[in-house]
């Protein structure tokens, strides 16, 4: 049974995340698998497609087995992250592009997996941005530039990438006008 | 022709002159202007600009900060704009907003030819000539600089700006710009107040109305009453400017636009706000320090509304740097002969003909510092002596006397000084008690100019003694006076 407190907690998550995009990738069904959050989200996006993305399978099996929510326009996986380079989640990931939305309540005994997962598909660590540089065809080596561990990383960080490419990265300019930009 | 001008509005009008230049050269070309967002507001009153190409610079910023965001999303944000506007490469492309951004914006997009500075890879592309390094290495820095904003951009880009018009009042309008951008730069509401209550009770044939713009309303309202607010968008504002006889206004964009107008404004400037660098382009506006207290300020606006100097404004109890800076109405323009000097350096002409460009104005200039650097030392003299007479309370005569002597020798001086100069000595006459009070400014104006013959001396080629440092043919020599 879900309490209040899921409900209050899943409809002012929801409130936050507005970015009126065609699609969007969330991270966590939340505790019991019950996915309050995705259903508030569902509610304030019609029309959104949504991609929910849970390290627990038995949550999973729990989700998709409530009979109260309509599953139009909605994905759930358990991702492999070991080879998610070869996902085909990945490389739409990296034509769309997508808001990847956090619920970190549902996090629990997985958070260090959801934050690599998220720091992987917001390509904002080493591992993440070299597999996204990869598929845009650049060559460029992140590992001698970047030091990650939990910090995500930056426009700045990219900037130092392209900067040390002595190949001239075709996006650099663009990445140093974006540098620029950063407040 | 593509122009990048990434700044705010007050700093696209101020490039209006430029813009002018460039649609009288090219009066054929298509002229697109790369603006940040908000800025295009300012569409309808720059009509030199066929095309308004919006850089979303707070967009890009709002996804660079969303963490939730794919790191190239921004990236891909930028390079789509960049097709979208530059889809073909322009002729030429001007650079006139100087900073690193733009640097790389106009590395980005495509032109044949650029002007203005620009990065190549990680670095920047050499700057083109003496006029921009000027630019850069002094104008955003603690550095004197010499020249307007508008009068840089002109060398550094090679371009024909028409003299400005002398401001001249149009109509019977007073305009009071109470607001700007960011509040630090404000004045209190209860200044606004009082001096349009004493304007109105001073000049109630003119007709003072607080500017507000449609937003501002609320606000507004709370300070003043309804009826005395003026409310207008950019484009009523520049046909009531038209019948305007004087904007009391601080530093903010308005000032620009009036400028553009020819209608004479009065700044009350806040903070770093520099009038030379900065101020509306062209003669007959006036500056004020906001250091000075709300009463003097009040007093020397209503002198600008009845066109008098300012220097009469005074009255008895402002200090004297106050004082001094209240008289800089910078539309005189003190540093003439010093910009002329370096305009001709930076212009590439070769050091011996920066002597020979406007050569009898330089040498006629070089001979008044000379003599007034002579004479200063003795006005100094009967000052101090004038000085001591009244602290050792001699008699009113002889400080009259002194003070006579030093006046006769003040023609080679600034005006504000010689008109110091000749009220004091009408003080002493009249025996006013305060006469100490007034020499003390005396004093003071005259250390300031001290100061400004040192710098001056340096320029033209005068060593400590007040000797010039040129031998016959005009070279400087580096080891004092060359033997004849």
């Amino acid at each position: 049974m879900t309490s209040r407190r899921t409900f209050v907690e899943a409809a002012t998550w929801a409130d936050r995340h507005d970015f009126g995009d065609t699609w969007v990738v969330i991270l966590g069904l939340g505790e019991g698998g019950t996915g309050e959050h995705v259903l508030e989200f569902c509610a304030r996006n019609p029309g959104t497609q949504i991609t929910v993305l849970e390290m627990n399978p038995q949550l999973v099996t729990a989700f998709l087995s409530r009979t109260d929510m309509d599953f139009t326009g909605i994905e759930v996986r358990v991702p492999q992250l070991e080879t998610f380079a070869s996902d085909p989640l990945c490389l739409r990931v990296f034509e769309e592009l997508p808001p990847v939305l956090c619920f970190e309540p549902g996090f629990q005994s997985h958070r260090s997996e959801f934050e690599r997962l998220f720091r992987l598909l917001t390509g904002r660590s080493r591992e993440g941005l070299e597999m996204f540089l990869k598929l845009m065809g650049s060559t460029c080596e992140v590992g001698e530039v970047c030091t990650d561990g939990k910090r995500l990383l930056t426009m700045k960080d990219l900037g130092f990438v392209v900067d040390a490419d002595k190949m001239g990265h075709p996006g650099a300019s663009a990445v140093r006008i974006l540098r620029e930009l950063l407040l | 022709m593509t122009v990048l001008s990434l700044l705010r509005v007050g700093d696209l009008l101020m490039q209006v002159p430029l813009l002018r230049a460039l649609r009288r050269e090219h009066p054929d070309a298509h002229l697109s202007l790369v603006v940040n967002n908000g800025v295009e507001r300012a569409r309808d009153l720059i009509p030199e600009v066929d095309s308004w190409i919006v850089f979303d610079r707070a967009g890009l910023q709002a996804s660079l900060g969303t963490a939730e965001y794919h790191l190239l999303r921004p990236l891909r944000e930028l390079q789509g704009w960049m097709l979208d506007s530059f889809p073909e490469p322009a002729d030429v492309l001007y650079n006139f907003t100087h900073n690193r951004l733009s640097a790389h914006l106009a590395a980005a997009i495509p032109a044949r030819m650029k002007f203005g500075l620009r990065a190549e890879g990680a670095r920047f592309a050499p700057l083109e000539n003496e006029w921009m390094r000027y630019l850069n290495e002094r104008f955003s820095s603690d550095r004197a600089c010499l020249f307007h904003y508008v009068d840089l951009l002109a060398g550094a880009f090679d371009l024909e700006v028409e003299s400005p018009m002398p401001a001249e009042s149009k109509g019977r309008r007073i305009l009071l710009q109470t607001t700007t951008s960011t509040a630090e730069k404000e004045r209190s509401p209860e200044f606004w107040r009082q001096l349009l209550k004493r304007g109105q009770e001073a000049r109630p044939d003119l007709h003072w109305s607080v500017l507000c713009a449609p937003f501002e309303v609320e606000r507004l309202s709370r300070t003043f009453d309804p009826k005395d607010l003026l409310v207008q968008g950019w484009r009523e504002l520049q046909g009531t400017l038209r019948e305007t006889h004087l904007l009391v206004t601080l530093d903010t964009s308005v000032k620009h636009l009036a400028a553009l107008e020819g209608v004479p404004s009065f700044e009350i400037g806040v903070g770093s706000t520099n009038p030379q660098r900065t101020g509306a382009y062209g003669r007959g506006h006036f500056f004020a320090s906001a250091k000075l207290a709300d009463e003097t300020l009040i007093d020397l606006v209503l002198d600008a509304v009845a066109g008098r100097r300012m220097l009469q404004a005074q009255r008895s109890d402002f200090d004297a740097w106050g004082y001094t800076l209240a008289c800089a109405d910078y539309g005189v323009r003190e540093h003439e002969v010093e910009r002329m000097y370096w305009g001709s350096l930076l212009s590439g002409e070769p050091r011996q003909s920066a002597g020979l460009i406007g050569h009898d104005m330089m040498r006629a200039a070089r001979t008044q510092l000379e003599d007034a650097a002579s004479l200063y030392g003795q006005i100094k003299l009967n000052v101090d002596a004038s000085l001591n007479e009244l602290r050792a309370g001699r008699p009113c005569e002889s400080q009259v006397i002194l003070l006579k002597n030093a006046l006769a020798r003040t023609a080679l001086l600034p005006q504000p000084i010689r008109e110091l100069f000749t009220e004091v000595t009408a003080l002493a006459e009249v025996g006013a008690p305060n006469v100490l009070g007034y020499l003390g400014m005396v004093v003071h104006s005259m250390n300031i100019l001290a100061g400004r013959l040192s710098v001056r001396s340096q320029f033209f080629g005068l060593n400590e003694k007040g000797e010039s440092r040129h031998d016959r043919d005009g070279n400087l020599s580096e080891h004092g006076p060359t033997a004849s």
